[in-house]
């Protein structure tokens, strides 16, 4: 059963991959005044921000996991270095999707909010609330990945990583949902925003219309399982690195016991 | 897949819909976007992958 479904989504993500790329390049969409074409870079950019939301949530489930796995009363059936290195790995590909959910948000405001880029003096950038709590929450799991690199100690790093984890997880809640609603800002979700489309939650009174849905579902969930493939990519590889490690360790051991 | 958008682009130069597309000059930013996504999306899972090989061929040596 599991190896079904770890090729299914695979096939899955290049299929609905393939078809957000060819329905969202080709389709007739309803023109929106002030974004004209520049409106089917949603097909790519909002994805962005939901393969974030799932592969931090691995993560932190990973942290927790962790920590519940080194409790002295839990019997764990398993290293619990390989949940940290879930954790280690999920936030580092959630990472990835957030930089480039920041890349394609920035070439997207350039063509829609130019006049509002050229009034803050920055050719790609504006303090735009969604965008500065956006960055925020990057620079937040970037802390995540120095804080892993100044420890030496492989569980030492793993205990302190897994609680700056749930912090950092604590923190996209109102980064992410509370405060791009209060503030107003240029994202058409914001209240006196001008930048016309609308909200994607099918029951906003702004809501958009159901050609963009058509494309923008199926390729987010796209987006998702090619960022639980690459997930899985990069926890093979830390397994491999932990046996490695473990390989070393094993032998140094050896040669302090057996000096010649 | 990113090659795929540009054959799309292509194949509907000669239609209707197509040609008013490639007109409007904001397409370039849509285009620029998927590039910028599968190129590092792809770019990333192959140093990935090499790197796995390299590791388990590695451990193999052993």
């Amino acid at each position: 059963m599991k190896r079904i479904w770890n090729t299914l989504y695979k096939v899955l993500a290049v299929g609905l991959l393939a078809y957000a790329i060819i329905y969202g390049l080709t389709a007739s969409i309803p023109r929106i005044a002030l974004m004209d074409q520049s409106s089917r870079i949603l097909f790519y950019h909002v994805p962005m921000w939901f393969t974030v939301i799932v592969l931090m949530t691995i993560s932190v489930v990973q942290s927790i996991r962790f920590l519940r796995m080194i409790d002295p009363d839990y019997q764990a059936a398993s290293n619990p270095l390989l949940a940290d290195a879930k954790a280690h790995e999920a936030a580092r590909v959630g990472l990835l999707f957030s930089v480039l959910g920041l890349i394609t948000g920035s070439i997207w405001g350039r063509v829609t909010w130019k006049a509002h880029m050229e009034e803050s003096l920055s050719l790609y950038w504006t303090n735009d609330p969604i965008l500065v709590c956006a960055l925020i929450s990057a620079l937040i799991y970037m802390a995540y990945f120095l804080l892993r690199a100044s420890f030496g100690e492989p569980e030492q790093r793993a205990k302190v990583a897994a609680v700056y984890n749930i912090f950092a997880f604590a923190t996209l809640i109102p980064l992410y949902f509370i405060i791009p609603r209060i503030l107003p800002g240029l994202h058409p979700t914001a209240d006196g925003s001008d930048a016309g489309g609308g909200s994607f939650v099918l029951s906003s009174s702004k809501a958009i219309d159901n050609t963009y849905r058509m494309i923008l579902y199926p390729g987010a969930l796209g987006f998702i399982f090619m960022g639980l493939w690459i997930y899985e990519l990069r926890y093979r590889l830390q397994h491999l690195q932990i046996k490695w490690e473990n390989i070393q360790a094993e032998k140094e051991y050896l040669a302090n016991q057996n000096p010649i | 897949m990113s090659i795929f958008s540009f054959f799309s682009i292509i194949f509907l130069q000669g239609q209707e819909n197509g040609s008013m597309l490639l007109r409007s000059e904001k397409i370039y930013a849509v285009l620029a976007v998927v590039l910028v996504v599968f190129i590092s999306l792809v770019l990333f899972m192959l140093r990935t992958q090499i790197n796995i090989q390299k590791m388990e061929k590695r451990l193999e040596d052993k």
